[in-house]
């Protein structure tokens, strides 16, 4: 903990050094007061925001609809990975709709999605399943394609049905790949949610963002900026968490 | 005795384009309750006919039965040792959950005891990752008999540890042999463990490989490690067995 701590320190530091450096320009009129972040004064809103009724509603917001996309997302990619992974005319089938699919910038979707799904909880639920759902399938082949093949031959020995094999032996032995897929997902999850929130400005963490910034309230924006990037954080950290628990035995063989 | 196992002249080519020839032609039969070891030159291709035996892959040609049945699949009662115990151990399951997955019910009380055969009672809720080698391949004999199999494919399984677990390995294989009566194939490029073991020995030539000759073994029974080793008999068999490995091609 205390070597831990040490190997912070200097990148704790240099964040303090950073934030200093803005503070003093900002006091000074060295950068443009009114649109430059201003550290004390994003602070000083920071605390109005966390004590709003405004924070739960969007953090609920954001945090449901990305919760709904990533985990059908990690549902269907996980599924349909293994289908394509193992089965191989399922991959024959599947791939060139797929490889024409993946390629698309995600937010290039919105516009139709709108047009189909209108501006609620659904249209930004289906783009964040666009987007989480390809790096979850892609990794989930590519898993499931380099499982060792004598675990394989393992559960042929023990005449395991294919079902079993599937899902004692090839399933976890790919965890590790496809664990790493979302960990992307996640990313691009966040990332799309709050492009939606702030096309549609509605609900949500990036429809604050944009409130604020059209209504030139700049450090209520910045301070709302504030609020997504812990999320993110917090979101990357639970997954680390989840990630030692699922797969602690990946480093050790 | 009845044979068990017939290996009917079988041969394997590998590739299309350009076919590589591992087994030209390989006939032996084992008995039930037989311990047959099977050695040859290194790459002569042992372990693709013990893979043919288990039904893991399948033979170009030829037949192999077990009882009186042709083996397409991985048949009941056949289990197959791997060489790499680390890589055919799940990592992800502890040692128990290991064995556990080779029985065929889940019975709680056989894990326990399989554990306790292949004294690694103590080590049921350790990861095979926190194992040494010789303890791992422990767990994965534990599993083999697990599914309770009439007979054991092995496949190198003590190449790959030092030379006094080897040796503590065999006598643990050859106690277990002797309690269960079950029929044992060992593929080995290792001539002292094949004279040490066996009942007989299979010589296979170079690739493609045919049997070239099938040795008997003098040696008594039961075994010791250091006394049979010294045996006139032993040293016969040793000696005539690697001066057939090592004559010129």
């Amino acid at each position: 903990m205390k070597a831990r701590i040490a190997s912070l320190a200097p990148g704790l530091a240099f964040i303090a050094f950073w934030i200093g450096a803005l503070e003093v320009a900002a006091r000074n009129g060295w950068v443009n007061r009114v649109f430059s972040p201003f550290p004390s004064e994003i602070a000083a809103r920071l605390g109005g925001v966390l004590g709003s009724p405004a924070l739960l509603e969007a953090l609920g917001s954001t945090v449901g609809l990305l919760a709904a996309g990533f985990g059908l997302a990690c549902a269907a990619g996980v599924l349909l990975g293994l289908a394509m992974g193992y089965h191989r005319p399922t991959y024959a089938l599947l791939e060139p709709t797929l490889e024409l699919l993946r390629p698309i910038p995600k937010p290039a979707l919105l516009p139709p999605l709108i047009l189909l799904l209108g501006l609620g909880a659904p249209m930004k639920v289906a783009i964040v399943f666009l987007g989480a759902f390809f790096p979850v399938l892609i990794n989930t082949i590519e898993g499931v394609r380099t499982v060792d093949p004598v675990l394989v031959d393992v559960a042929r020995t023990f005449r395991r049905g294919k079902l079993a094999t599937v899902f004692r032996v090839i399933l976890p032995a790919s965890l590790p790949m496809i664990l790493a897929g979302m960990r992307v997902s996640l990313g691009l999850g966040l990332i799309l949610v709050t492009l939606a929130e702030m096309l549609t400005g509605t609900h949500g963490l990036g429809a604050q963002l944009v409130d604020a910034q059209r209504a030139f309230r700049v450090q209520d924006m910045y301070a709302w900026t504030v609020v997504l990037a812990s999320l993110g954080l917090a979101l990357a950290l639970s997954f680390d968490a989840l990630e030692r628990r699922l797969i602690f035995w990946s480093s050790r063989r | 005795m009845a044979e068990l196992l017939e290996i009917e002249r079988v041969a394997k080519t590998f590739g299309a384009v350009e076919p590589v020839a591992a087994l030209r032609s390989v006939d032996l039969a084992v008995a039930k309750g037989e311990f047959v070891s099977i050695v040859g030159p290194s790459g002569c291709g042992k372990s693709t006919l013990l893979q043919i035996i288990a039904g893991l892959i399948p033979a170009s040609a030829g037949e192999v039965r077990l009882s009186g049945r042709v083996v397409r699949e991985p048949p009941e009662g056949v289990v197959y040792l791997f060489q790499q115990y680390s890589r055919s151990l799940f990592p992800w399951l502890t040692v128990a959950e290991n064995v556990r997955f080779g029985l065929r019910h889940s019975a709680q009380d056989r894990c326990r005891e399989l554990l306790q055969m292949v004294g690694l009672a103590d080590f049921s809720a350790r990861y095979p990752w926190e194992l040494s080698g010789g303890m791992q391949q422990r767990v994965s004999i534990a599993r083999a008999l697990a599914a309770e199999p009439s007979v054991l494919l092995l496949d190198e399984p003590f190449s790959s540890v030092d030379a006094l677990t080897r040796l503590e390995l065999h006598g643990l294989i050859l106690d277990l042999w002797g309690k269960t009566g079950l029929t044992i194939l060992l593929v080995t490029h290792d001539v002292e463990e094949a004279v040490y073991l066996s009942d007989r020995i299979a010589l296979l030539t170079r690739r493609p490989a045919e049997v070239a000759e099938v040795f008997a073994n003098a040696l008594p029974r039961p075994r010791r490690p250091v006394e049979s080793r010294e045996d006139a008999r032993f040293l016969a068999l040793r000696h005539e067995l690697l001066t057939r490995l090592l004559q010129p091609a």
